[in-house]
């Protein structure tokens, strides 16, 4: 079975390669952030006083979390480890760092600044639903915020339900913030919203240490995307930098070094529309960093940011639906 | 290790019950509860209790036991040794002076009650008469239960065996006694007639009956022991199986096998297994099979679909959730948070948890597979392991690969290949040659995360993965086939069901069922219970099962019904992915987040018994009446408010209604479960409420409770007041008639008189009148003669022109037309004038006009001046205005010369040769035709009348003629050519005249006189005369 498998993709990958797209959906539970299928052990978040060369451009990360409009139960935003200390975080000599998190709902949530790369201007248009800072609190423990009610967002018609807006940013210090959020029905453990959804514009984490683990991040490409560019931040040269499309199974990105960016623009064939990119982080397998972070953002040819969906969603290419295999 | 548990409603005083302490249950024929506490009797409908207590009668508060005699009464013991009758809504006490032992039990046969007070031995109530007496304590020293076997044997429980009695006459005897020294604590009636199930309390349990007059008994022989538990009570069930409520060790369950007898099969309700508590007073089934069972101080206790079984275990040790189940003959496999619980009798212990101690880490086991000797185990995050069931030894199955690859969801093995489906991918691992292949999305799969991996039954694998595509792979082909075209879809679980389609679940778009080659979608709109679906299973009868957050759904593909289980049914939890199995045996077997749950077909019996409907009260406007009232009310307009309510106790929540007030709604009503409805204005009628209740499953009461409603019609709608109606306007309709006829009559008499009088005076007046007329016609006739002596005569035309002719007929007796025929010389002179008006001011113009033209003539002779015929006309003008007094009219404003005289005449005048037959004329406003050269000619006249007073600017003019002999002229008044006739009233005209003066000339031999008043009169017919006419023909 194996080899006719084997053969058949081989084949299919060569021949038919687009009838293995890559599908996507929004329907997966994506309440972990990052989510489980992404690969990515930790958000990070360093304190202003960090030097950026840690792997943190802005000192500041946000999230948007999607409750579909038939959820009409209270639910929670948890952040697993919020503060920085402990065994997770990335400590610079003493941990003197403060974090806030911030959630907003209501019009303004979506506002353009918010949805771009830097966080400039009038990123926290919204209404303020909550707010708490963090600095050596809930260790590799829970903080949850809420309860709310998903009325008290921002009902997106684009984005399927309502919109709610959480800012990570580090108020003082240099520690890296390591850290996850789950969007829960329950205050006190982790039961997803059934239907809902996280999405971001830049996305900075933590890879794994071990080279074998690849991280996966995935940006849509919308059908006026005619093009994008990639930049991603403080990769170190660690290893490889690709995606994979519906039909493209791998295109190197430009990578970047300790502290800079690396930047590369790609054009957007017809049929990577209205899909995902899988862009994949592999490790240099002989010389991996260790606590390596990296910030990533896509923008268009308008230089609009594209959203990073913690699963993947898109439309799915027509394919032959029965394709016949060569005998063992 | 692995606790059984159930699933009860318990309802306490907090619910409205009594008291929590529940010795008596029974159900009444309208479906009602009837449970005696230590505090009063509550009556349950499904939603509510309604107590009674001494306040209403009752004998006492504490109810200790309870009947229902044949004719529906309700006979309630109590524990000061007094009985209460419940009848016709009310209570009735009943005591016995003496006696203040507790009431253990009451039966009856035919009219007699018989109890039993604990100390006081055995009473009979007959209830024709009322009376209660003792039937004796027999030697007997505490009594605790009694049945009859009809009106004559009686057996009687007490704490020295079980007595039979026997009526003698008017007396009892004990007959025998049995089970001496046993303490039997109750006795049941079974289905069979005289056939008696018999519990001790020293956990005997014993079948009696009655033959050839002895008592002959059975002792319980079935394969499970029963004697550790202590019976209070007993019951059988309508499915012969036997419940025992015991002092401690909670209900008993006796089961009985498809040939009626009970082997080895025992299930106990305790504390420990959910039932709220183990002192149990009573168990009753009521009339739809729903078992309650009253315990003593915990309230009464519901068993909520006995079908499912709900299993937990230490959540410490093991975690909460089931993750994965493999069910085979010898063992139960549950995978769970921390590993994989194994129970099997083949184990020293009946089970085993297999944890970091035997080689599985402490992970969630999310996937099982039974393969030879072989169990694999898939874990959420350590990958898979292989479990030897010869060494027991567990081996871990390893990949170089990421943490993906280790997050295992679903496992297959197809012939020698372990399939493994991962967050990183599909692995397909060899078990012989320990080789192994991964495919992604670099190797072209559609996605790294594989959901599901599904075995069917031709071999053939399903994969479902994140997209809208189900794969199928047989060992030569890889099919995709799209589940839906629009949307997305993640597939969670796939199964397949007998007929080899395959079902789909999906996350948040319900689920599909895959049939001859195309998609079947179920979702909430066909009754699912949610679109989120995580497991799905066929049962052993071929039911689909979806699992849900917190609830399932059960799908019947054939037709396509869908029933749904969620909290009611014990279902809290979340169910979890792929997490449902179906075993041998037939049991689908849940995994959940709260523990797992065993399914058994074979109790999932619809229920087929339609709610009992009761009406429970109307209220009409403020008043409220009772289903028995009979409501007839006055006229108006009423509020009217029905409430009912359908006792079902399987699912009162799901008790629907339809009703219908027949003469007001035109059909019945749509299901509601609102148990009342309010009609808000009700009228003049005659109505009648039904109602009827139906249960989820669609069975309804088969008669629906009634109710009549009168509204009388008010007076004016009634036949007495329409007859009277009818009467007064006959006698009105006489009276009117009557009235009018006598007025008409006055009137006519009147009015005869008044014409009498009237034509008296008309007829004097017409006398006067005609005298008058006389008068004035004389005078006409008078004048009339004056106006011919002053016409010259026609000889004078004759003798010059001897065929000439004139055709004179004044219209009244006098005419405005005249003509002059003068002869002067060689000359001959003729007029022919049309005066304004007509009769007598006609005649007087003529007479104007002739004179004037008269003396203009003799003039002309006498000063031997002689004058044209223009120039006559203008004499005539100025002579017709002098004498008329015109010349002023030029002079005057309109205003004034209004009512001036404004006569004159039309006028033509001939001046003719008769030597050289030279014709010289001058016409005013007059038209003439001229027979000359064998053709008839117009000769317009000028366009100015003489007189009054108006010139118009035009002169008169004169033509000139040379008249041969044959020719002819022809002047005349309007009054022939404006004659009204013919057929439909026109004027005769010029043109007719014209034509008629043709055919003179056509036809010499016609007397053109008569040609001429013939034509006149034949055209004029019947039709009054409107002028003078004139027609002078002068012929040369």
């Amino acid at each position: 079975m194996a080899h006719f498998l084997q053969s058949y993709l081989q084949k299919t990958s060569m021949k038919h390669l687009y009838t293995f797209c890559l599908l996507i959906t929004t329907t997966i539970y994506a309440q972990p952030v990052p989510a489980e299928v992404e690969n990515i052990p930790f958000l990070v978040t360093f304190g202003n006083e960090a030097d950026k060369s840690w792997g943190d451009d802005d000192f500041c990360q946000i999230w948007f979390f999607k409750v579909p409009p038939t959820h009409s139960d209270p639910f929670y935003i948890r952040v697993f480890d919020p503060g920085a200390s402990g065994k997770y975080d990335e400590r610079k000599d003493e941990y003197n760092s403060r974090f806030t998190y911030s959630i907003y709902g209501g019009k303004g949530t979506l506002s353009p600044d918010s949805k771009r790369p830097n966080p400039v201007g009038n990123y926290k248009a919204g209404n303020l639903l909550d707010s708490k800072t963090f600095s050596t609190e809930y260790d590799d423990g829970w903080y949850t915020f809420g309860p709310f009610n998903p009325t008290s967002g921002f009902l997106s018609r684009l984005y399927g339900g309502y919109v709610f807006k959480v800012i990570c940013e580090g108020e003082t210090g240099d520690d890296g913030n390591l850290y996850r959020y789950y969007l829960s029905s329950e205050a006190d453990e982790n039961v997803p919203v059934e239907g809902g959804n996280a999405f971001c514009f830049e996305y900075t984490f933590r890879l794994h240490d071990d080279p074998k683990e690849v991280s996966h991040v995935y940006p849509y490409i919308d059908n006026q995307t005619l093009a994008i560019k990639q930049g991603n931040f403080d990769w170190d040269y660690d290893g490889d930098l690709k995606f994979v499309s519906t039909v493209r199974m791998g295109v190197h990105l430009t990578k970047s070094g300790d502290g800079d960016w690396g930047k590369s623009s790609h054009e957007v064939l017809e049929k990577e529309k209205e899909t995902s990119y899988d862009i994949q982080f592999h490790k240099n397998p002989t010389k991996p960093a260790k606590s390596n972070n990296i910030s990533i953002y896509i923008t268009n040819q308008r230089d609009e940011s594209l959203a990073f969906y913690t699963v993947p969603i898109g439309g799915v290419p027509q394919a032959s639906h029965t394709i016949k295999l060569r005998p063992k | 290790m692995s606790a059984q548990s159930f699933r009860f409603n318990t309802y306490t005083s907090e619910d409205g019950l009594a008291q929590d302490f529940i010795y008596s249950i029974n159900q009444d024929k309208n479906g009602y509860l009837w449970v005696g506490t230590g505090e009063g009797l509550s009556r349950f409908d499904g939603k509510n209790f309604i107590t009674f207590t001494e306040s209403d009668n009752l004998s006492d508060n504490v109810i200790t036991c309870s009947y229902f005699s044949e004719d529906g009464d309700l006979f309630l013991g109590h524990n000061n040794g007094s009985l209460s009758r419940f009848s016709d809504d009310k209570f009735t006490p009943y005591s016995l002076s003496g006696i203040s032992s507790i009431v253990n039990d009451i039966d009856g046969a035919g009219n007699d009650i018989f109890y039993v007070t604990q100390n006081g031995g055995v009473f009979v109530i007959d209830q024709k008469s009322n009376e209660i007496r003792s039937i004796g304590t027999f030697d007997g020293e505490a009594f605790y239960s009694i049945s009859a076997f009809d009106r004559d044997n009686l057996i009687v429980g007490t704490n020295s065996g079980l007595f039979h009695l026997v009526r003698e006459g008017n007396s009892w005897k004990k007959q025998a006694t049995l089970l001496e020294n046993e303490w039997i604590s109750a006795i049941a009636k079974t289905k069979e007639e005289g056939i008696f199930l018999v519990g001790t309390k020293g956990g005997q349990l014993l079948k009696t009956r009655l033959y050839k007059g002895k008592i002959e008994f059975s002792r319980w022989d079935g394969q499970v022991d029963i004697s550790r538990f202590s019976i209070r009570t007993v019951m059988l069930d309508n499915q012969d199986n036997i419940w025992l409520g015991t002092n401690g060790q909670g209900v008993v369950k006796l089961h009985t096998d498809t040939t009626g007898e009970f082997r080895n099969e025992m299930t106990i309700y305790s504390k420990e297994s959910g039932l709220p508590s183990n002192v149990i007073e009573s168990i009753f089934q009521d009339r739809e099979g729903n078992i309650w069972i009253g315990t003593f101080g915990q309230g009464l206790a519901y068993l909520i679909d006995d079908f499912f079984t709900f299993y937990s275990h230490d959540p410490v040790i093991y975690g909460t959730s089931v993750s994965s189940i493999w069910i085979d003959e010898e063992n139960k496999w549950y995978g769970v948070d921390n590993g994989l619980i194994r129970i099997s009798p083949q184990l020293d212990a009946g089970w085993m948890f297999y944890s970091m101690k035997e080689g599985l880490p402490k992970d969630e086991v999310t996937a099982l597979v039974k393969w030879n000797d072989f169990m694999f185990i898939g874990t959420s995050a350590n990958g898979a392991f292989m479990l030897d069931l010869s060494t027991n030894k567990i081996q871990a199955i390893r990949f170089n690969y990421s943490s993906l690859e280790n997050r295992i969801n679903s496992l297959v093995v197809r012939d020698q290949d372990l399939w493994l489906a991962t967050d990183g991918g599909l692995i397909i691992y060899n078990l012989v040659t320990k080789e192994h292949v991964r495919y992604n999305t670099e190797s072209g799969l559609p996605h790294n995360s594989i959901q599901v991996l599904l075995l069917g039954t031709d071999n053939r694998v399903w994969m479902g993965t994140h997209s809208r595509f189900l794969y199928s792979m047989t060992p030569d082909e890889m099919e995709q086939l799209e589940i839906a075209t629009v949307g997305e879809v993640e597939v969670s679980d796939i199964a397949e069901d007998r007929n080899g389609d395959v079902w789909i679940a999906t996350t948040e778009k319900g689920i599909y069922h895959f049939k001859d080659k195309k998609f079947y979608s179920y979702s909430t709109r066909n009754g699912l219970k949610s679109d989120y679906c995580y497991a799905i299973e066929e049962d052993s009868k071929g039911h689909i099962w979806v699992g849900h957050r917190g609830a399932l759904s059960k799908v019947d593909p054939v037709t396509d019904r869908i029933e749904s289980y969620d909290h009611n049914s014990g279902i809290v939890d979340q169910i979890n992915k792929r997490a449902m199995f179906t075993d041998d045996k037939g049991y689908l077997w849940i995994g959940t987040s709260g523990g797992g749950i065993k399914y058994d077909p074979t109790k999932d019996i619809p229920n087929d018994i339609p709610p009992v409907i009761n009406l429970l009260k109307i209220i009409v406007n403020e008043t409220e009446y009772s289903p028995d009232d009979v409501i007839e009310l006055p006229y108006g307009n009423y509020r009217v408010e029905f409430k009912f309510v359908g006792v079902s106790f399987s699912n009162p929540e799901k008790v629907y209604y339809q009703y219908q007030l027949i003469g007001y709604d035109g059909r019945i009503s749509d299901p509601s479960y609102e148990p009342q409805v309010t009609y808000g204005k009700i009228s003049t009628g005659d109505y009648t409420f039904k109602v009827s209740a139906c249960n989820e499953w669609g069975a309804c009461s088969e008669y629906s409770a009634r109710i009549n409603l009168t509204i009388a019609k008010p007076f004016w709608q009634t036949w007495w007041f329409y007859s009277l109606v009818f009467i007064a306007i006959v006698i009105g309709v006489w009276m009117f008639v009557r009235i009018r006829t006598k007025r008409l009559i006055a009137q006519q008499i009147y009015l005869e008189e008044q014409l009498e009088i009237k034509t008296k005076e008309v007829v004097e007046k017409a006398e006067e009148i005609a005298e008058i007329n006389k008068d004035i016609t004389a005078s006409i006739n008078y004048a009339e003669r004056i106006q011919k002596a002053i016409l010259p005569k026609i000889s004078v035309l004759q003798d010059a022109l001897p065929e000439s002719f004139i055709f004179f007929r004044p219209r009244d007796i006098v005419s405005g037309d005249f003509y002059y025929v003068e002869h002067i010389g060689n000359k001959l002179v003729v007029a022919c004038a049309d005066c304004t008006g007509h009769g007598v001011p006609g005649a007087f113009m003529s007479m104007i006009g002739s004179v004037a033209l008269r003396n203009i003539y003799e003039k002309m002779e006498l000063t031997n001046q002689w004058k044209t015929p223009e120039e006559v006309l203008e004499e005539l003008d100025r002579e017709v205005e002098l004498v008329l007094q015109q010349q002023e009219i030029h002079e005057m404003a309109p205003e004034d010369s209004f009512f001036h005289s404004r006569d004159g005449m039309d006028i033509t005048v001939c001046h003719i040769n008769l030597e050289t037959r030279e014709v010289a004329m001058s016409a005013a406003m007059r038209t003439s035709l001229i027979y000359h050269d064998n053709e008839v000619k117009l000769i317009p006249g000028d366009k100015r009348p003489i007189g009054g007073g108006d010139t118009r600017g035009v002169s008169f003019t004169v033509s000139r003629y040379q008249m041969k002999k044959g020719d002819a002229l022809y002047l005349f008044s309007d009054g022939y050519t404006d004659q009204f006739g013919g057929e439909d009233g026109r004027k005769l005209k010029l043109g007719s005249t014209k034509k008629m003066i043709e055919s003179l000339h056509a036809y010499e031999t016609l007397n053109r006189y008569e040609v001429v008043e013939k034509t006149f009169d034949d055209w004029k017919g019947n039709w009054e005369q409107i002028d003078d006419v004139l027609f002078m023909a002068l012929l040369f």
